[in-house]
């Protein structure tokens, strides 16, 4: 007959279980419960923020079709590098 | 404020090219309570006006939604989200001050592309992690210290005076010249630069003081911590 059946009590249970769990497999559980959260979240060091907003902004061709070298080449100004 | 990869970040925007150096600020943004609210309307038409790429931004909250622009400004394909309370604002302020260091970032080092994010704490829920996308270090710290002090006029004065839009004018010149790195050896080149501006030359060297004060020089000797808009 399944002992379990005989714990009426969802707390009686729980209690009976972690008897029968040594004390190093249930440190090694709550290791493992926290690896699991960590992969969970991605990034523990993420779990401060709230909310994350993103953007960007692509430059039309027009826009970003300067020659740079060219005008660096081109200027009267002293430079630095 | 801190350059560098930052990787733990980088799956956060699908748009931040692979190994992209980045711009790391850290944002206290607090309306007193005593301030009324701002006109976020106004508020974006005027950043509009000085850097009108905004308006072409992608943004993941489509934050320009609903916003009824000032008159004066153009028109634009996003408009601001409607604010209905104060956290939501704080919130919408440190978004569209990520915007704008993009913007600066891309209209003065030209890149073809520059993403960001913001990212808002748990607690205090007025701090804000931004991370942006940043070519030049310079022009990075630059622009983050350039944009909390547009906000800070903008939310406290509600104009902008012209030697804001100058100082934009000097800083794109001085970068596309490769001229951005060290101030003294611009001393000389006073007198050049403010013929190409049509400007003054005592406004040029208070203008080039400014920047100087806002890290474009030295950026490590700018003394900074987390700016606070009161």
């Amino acid at each position: 007959m399944d002992k379990r059946i005989l714990y009426k009590d969802p707390d009686e249970l729980r209690m009976e279980i972690e008897k029968l769990i040594s004390f190093e497999e249930k440190d090694g559980l709550l290791r493992l419960k926290q690896q699991l959260q960590e992969k969970t979240t991605d990034k523990p060091a993420l779990t401060k923020y709230a909310r994350i907003m993103s953007c960007s902004f692509t430059a039309p061709n027009e826009e970003t079709g300067i020659n740079q070298g060219a005008l660096a080449q081109n200027t009267r100004l002293p430079r630095v590098n | 404020m801190a350059y560098g990869e930052f990787p733990e970040i980088s799956n956060l925007n699908p748009r931040f090219r692979a190994d992209s150096k980045k711009v790391k600020v850290t944002l206290d943004i607090q309306i007193t309570e005593t301030s009324g609210l701002p006109d976020f309307s106004s508020l974006v038409g005027k950043l509009i006006r000085l850097l009108p790429t905004l308006k072409k931004h992608q943004c993941g909250e489509h934050l320009f939604d609903n916003l009824k622009l000032d008159a004066k400004a153009p028109p634009m394909s996003h408009q601001f989200s409607s604010c209905n309370c104060r956290s939501d604002i704080v919130t919408d302020i440190a978004h569209l001050m990520e915007h704008v260091i993009i913007d600066l970032q891309s209209n003065i080092t030209r890149m073809p592309s520059c993403s960001g994010i913001t990212c808002g704490y748990k607690e205090p829920g007025y701090r804000f992690d931004m991370f942006v996308e940043c070519r030049d270090k310079n022009v990075g710290w630059f622009s983050v210290n350039f944009t909390a002090d547009l906000f800070r006029k903008l939310l406290e004065n509600g104009n902008l005076p012209k030697s804001t839009y100058r100082l934009l004018d000097l800083v794109k010149y001085l970068y596309r010249n490769g001229s951005s790195r060290d101030q003294t050896e611009l001393g000389s080149a006073t007198e050049l630069i403010a013929k190409d501006l049509g400007l003054k030359r005592n406004e040029v060297s208070s203008l080039l003081q400014k920047l100087k004060d806002f890290g474009l020089f030295a950026p490590d000797q700018v003394k900074t911590s987390s700016s606070t808009l009161n």
